[in-house]
């Protein structure tokens, strides 16, 4: 999920829980205050009622016309003369739908039911409020309310959004920049372009890692490439000393067989250290592109080479070419890649094996007879146990990995029906 | 015949110097580029052995002092860098040949001889050694005037033996100045054998004396005497 997501997503799911839940519960409180203001009045009615009529009524026939005529004007007050000693009724409030004459239709009201006493004689009253009007204006409030808080919901979204692609974008961009960073490239990572402090400090956090990185990186290329030019002239030296000593007269069979054994580690080192220094070459991007090279002819000149080895061991290449490509690299290097897996293919087939070649479209596939799978760990890592027997001293397969990673091809390699087999994807 | 040894790394040079102490060569040192041009300037050479690391200078810049000087001296570049660069620089700039460090002396053996020939006998580019003789260009081999008729590979195997006569070679030795990058390939050693195996049987068969000794069955030696 995308950070952008990660962060709106709890707060949609927080904000809809909060607006569904503050609608219903909205509406309730408004209605339970409407309710008690209404009962407040209808009590103030009540002491006013019952104050007045106690003040108006100086004799019994006055009282009897004022409570008609209360009752006859339907102002919400209804009087019934209680005659009898029923048990005094608290207050009673309660909402009833009834018909309402003026304006037509059936309205809810609230009413209170209680008793007064005027001059000694006590009364039913009746008393009730209209709450049509408190009762339309809930609905659009709560309404209004719900409309504010998704109005918030998109505000936030909105902002969210436009502010997160300014905030994150000098962020993507490094990403970007970091996912394909070659760190022998002697390039560093450009500033992030922020007023963030935390993203400025990141940046320099990165920039400072990966100088250090390429420092390292630049000596141990160096030195490789330096400590095998040193060995050369030591390696000279031996070996011009053990030419020497092999003319020396009077050798015994023994020191001329050393001599000769010498001769042939010098010349394993001589190969380990040309190849270090190969590699350290390609690591360092030293070989330039010979421009457009047709693959095919530098696969039939690599396999002209070995002509000598394939005849002397007996083994026959089963070469099937349906390639016309070109692709633009140094012609060295490519010569190099194949003559590293042909030899390897080569050196690792028993006596009158065949060698399977195939290349068509992008891709190369070299496979040779072989007892089981190699460790795939490691196979292509420098002087690894997988390799070291090679007479590459080790290094055949990691200059083969090195080309690709330089180039942008991909190798791999696999064991299938008894057979080693490497691709190269160009 | 005149060599002189471009070589700043006296311990090298020593050994050179010494392997080639009882050849017919006369080799002459310079340790410094400055006392090399120095000697191209008064002596002719048959062949340099130019290191082209050296400390005052870039050996390069004695190639192009020779052509300047119009001479024609033969140049065998010997370098601790096998870089491609220099070696298309160096013979671009009229060197000979190119010999990457570490080298067998045998090798080296071969190569100013190849370049003596070609300089000294200008259209008879060929080595005489008891009756026998190789033709460079034409890749001959003649015994008494007799043609040979021997593999490229036996060709070169004879041209090698013959650089380095009354030198111990070693088969491994051999095997890689006959197979080149292809060494790590095959076992040498036989194909040494087979090859020493096949010339001597053919030479005997053109009627030449057994010139290639046998020592110990781990090197030839190619000797007249």
């Amino acid at each position: 999920m995308k950070l952008l997501n990660k962060s709106f997503r709890p707060f949609l799911i927080f904000t809809l829980f909060a607006v569904a839940i503050s609608i219903p519960l909205f509406y309730w409180v408004v209605q339970a205050i409407y309710i008690r203001d209404a009962d407040e009045s209808l009590l103030i009615s009540k002491k006013q009622i019952q104050t007045k009529l106690n003040q108006l009524s100086s004799d019994r026939a006055t009282q009897d016309s004022l409570i008609s005529i209360i009752n006859q004007l339907e102002i919400g007050y209804q009087l019934t003369p209680l005659f009898q000693d029923p048990p005094v009724i608290s207050d009673r409030y309660f909402t009833e739908e009834k018909f309402d004459a003026v304006h037509g239709h059936v309205e809810p009201f609230r009413i209170l039911e209680t008793t007064i006493e005027v001059r000694g004689i006590r009364y039913r009253l009746t008393t009730r409020v209209d709450m049509e009007e408190y009762y339309d204006v809930i609905p659009y409030t709560a309404l209004l309310a719900g409309g504010f808080f998704f109005l918030i919901l998109g505000g936030y979204f909105w902002v969210n959004k436009t502010l997160s692609k300014k905030i994150w974008t000098p962020f993507l961009k490094t990403l970007d920049t970091l996912e394909n960073f070659n760190i022998s490239s002697g390039k560093n990572l450009p500033t992030m372009d922020t007023d963030i402090v935390e993203f400025q400090k990141l940046s320099g956090i990165l920039q400072n890692f990966i100088q250090r990185n390429a420092a390292l990186y630049e000596e141990q290329k160096k030195f490789t490439e330096n400590a095998a030019h040193e060995l050369q002239t030591p390696l000279s030296l031996i070996l011009a000393k053990t030419d020497l000593m092999l003319q020396s007269p009077n050798l015994t069979k023994s020191q001329l067989e050393k001599l000769d054994e010498i001769k042939q580690v010098i010349s394993r080192m001589k190969k380990i250290n040309s190849n270090l220094l190969l590699l350290a070459k390609i690591e360092n991007s030293q070989f330039e592109s010979d421009g457009p090279l047709l693959l095919k002819t530098i696969l039939r000149e690599t396999l002209d080479f070995f002509k000598d080895v394939l005849e002397a061991r007996l083994l026959t290449i089963d070469l099937q070419i349906e390639n016309e490509e070109q692709i633009v690299a140094n012609r060295f290097i490519v010569e190099t890649l194949f003559h590293n897996l042909i030899g390897n293919a080569i050196r690792h087939s028993p006596v009158g094996a065949v060698i399977s070649i195939h290349l068509s479209g992008d891709q190369l596939r070299i496979a040779n007879p072989g007892a089981k799978k190699l460790s795939e760990s490691g196979l292509f890592k420098r002087f690894s146990t997988t390799n070291s027997r090679g007479g590459q001293g080790g290094l055949g397969l990691a200059i083969v990995k090195e080309i690709c990673t330089q180039n942008n091809w991909q190798v791999a390699y696999a064991f299938e029906k008894e057979s080693h087999v490497f691709r190269v994807i160009f | 015949m005149k060599i002189l040894l471009v070589e700043d790394e006296p311990e090298l040079a020593k050994d050179i110097l010494q392997y080639f102490s009882d050849h017919i060569f006369l080799i002459e040192l310079a340790s410094t580029l400055e006392e090399a041009l120095d000697r191209i300037q008064q002596f002719e050479y048959d062949c340099i052995l130019l290191d082209i690391g050296l400390p005052d200078g870039n050996g390069l810049s004695l190639l192009e002092r020779l052509k300047y000087l119009k001479k024609t001296d033969g140049v065998i570049i010997i370098s601790a860098k096998d870089s491609l660069d220099d070696k298309i620089k160096g013979l671009g700039l009229g060197a000979d040949d190119y010999l990457t460090k570490p080298f067998h002396l045998s090798e080296l053996a071969v190569r100013i001889t190849a370049i003596i020939r070609r300089k000294k006998f200008t259209g008879l580019n060929t080595l005489e050694i008891g009756g026998l003789i190789l033709n460079l260009d034409e890749k001959a081999v003649y015994f008494n005037n007799k043609p040979l008729l021997l593999t490229p590979s036996e060709f070169r195997l004879l041209q090698y033996f013959m650089s380095s006569q009354n030198r111990v070679l070693s088969k491994t030795t051999i095997a890689e100045y006959l197979l080149g990058d292809q060494y790590d390939f095959v076992d040498g050693h036989q194909l040494v054998y087979t090859h020493v195996k096949n010339l001597k049987r053919k030479l005997a068969e053109a009627g030449s004396p057994d010139y290639i000794k046998t020592i110990y069955a781990t090197g030839y030696k190619f000797t007249v005497r």
